[in-house]
């Protein structure tokens, strides 16, 4: 399964994506989407997954779950062929 | 994933981390219909697609409020069936949606499309008008 890992004293969740279900251009714009409220860092692909990292911007964001809220756009870009 | 599985059901519940494994066979559901049963669920819980394309589609779902992950896995069944159900539909109903819009197009074939008759100006419509003179 997809690993989110929340960061708590960093404050950055990373996330192993896997890019069958989820196109690349598809997480490049989820991530430029992203970038206006968070610092996201795109990595490099390992076998067939792409590893991100986001950092909210500020400090009164909530992290918990902003990974899951991630996926959630992403499959909301990802459907759409 | 530490839950509990049987061999009939498809899901598995992780009760520590509150969330729903979805275990689907590609063959069956093929991944536009997982798009959207997925999609119409992002309102309620998170969710995340992963696995394998061609063996074994995996659904993680984490609902956002109280709701049992278990209820939410069956519910998410339910769902892919409906939008199975309706690409089937789709599909038989494909060739009569078709056979609607050909007619429709086909309805103004016969008519006759304007003439040039305009350009000579037959009624003299573009002749300037004059006072006609008065005769004493």
């Amino acid at each position: 399964m997809p690993s989110v890992t929340v960061n708590g004293p960093d404050r950055k969740v990373e996330m192993s994506i896997n890019l069958a279900f989820y196109p690349m251009p598809k997480v490049l714009m989820a991530a430029q989407d992203f970038s206006g409220s968070c610092w996201v860092d795109v990595r490099g692909v390992n076998s067939g997954r792409i590893q991100l990292s986001i950092r909210p911007k500020s400090q009164e964001q909530d992290v918990s779950l902003l990974g899951h809220e991630f996926l959630n756009y992403l499959l909301s870009l990802a459907r759409v062929r | 994933m530490s839950g509990r599985k049987t061999p009939i059901d498809n899901i598995e519940v992780d009760p520590e981390s509150n969330s729903v494994l979805v275990s689907l066979n590609p063959k069956i559901y093929p991944l536009e219909i997982v798009y959207s049963a997925a999609y119409a669920f992002i309102d309620r819980a998170y969710v995340i697609l992963d696995g394998d394309v061609s063996e074994e589609i995996l659904v993680e779902l984490r609902p956002k409020a109280s709701l049992d992950p278990e209820t939410l896995g069956r519910e998410f069944n339910n769902e892919l069936v409906n939008y199975a159900a309706s690409a089937v539909q789709s599909l038989r109903s494909q060739e009569v949606r078709d056979a609607i819009v050909r007619r429709a197009f086909l309805t103004n074939e016969g008519a006759s499309a304007p003439s040039d008759d305009f350009r000579n100006d037959p009624k003299g419509i573009a002749n300037l008008w004059k006072q006609p003179e008065q005769k004493d």
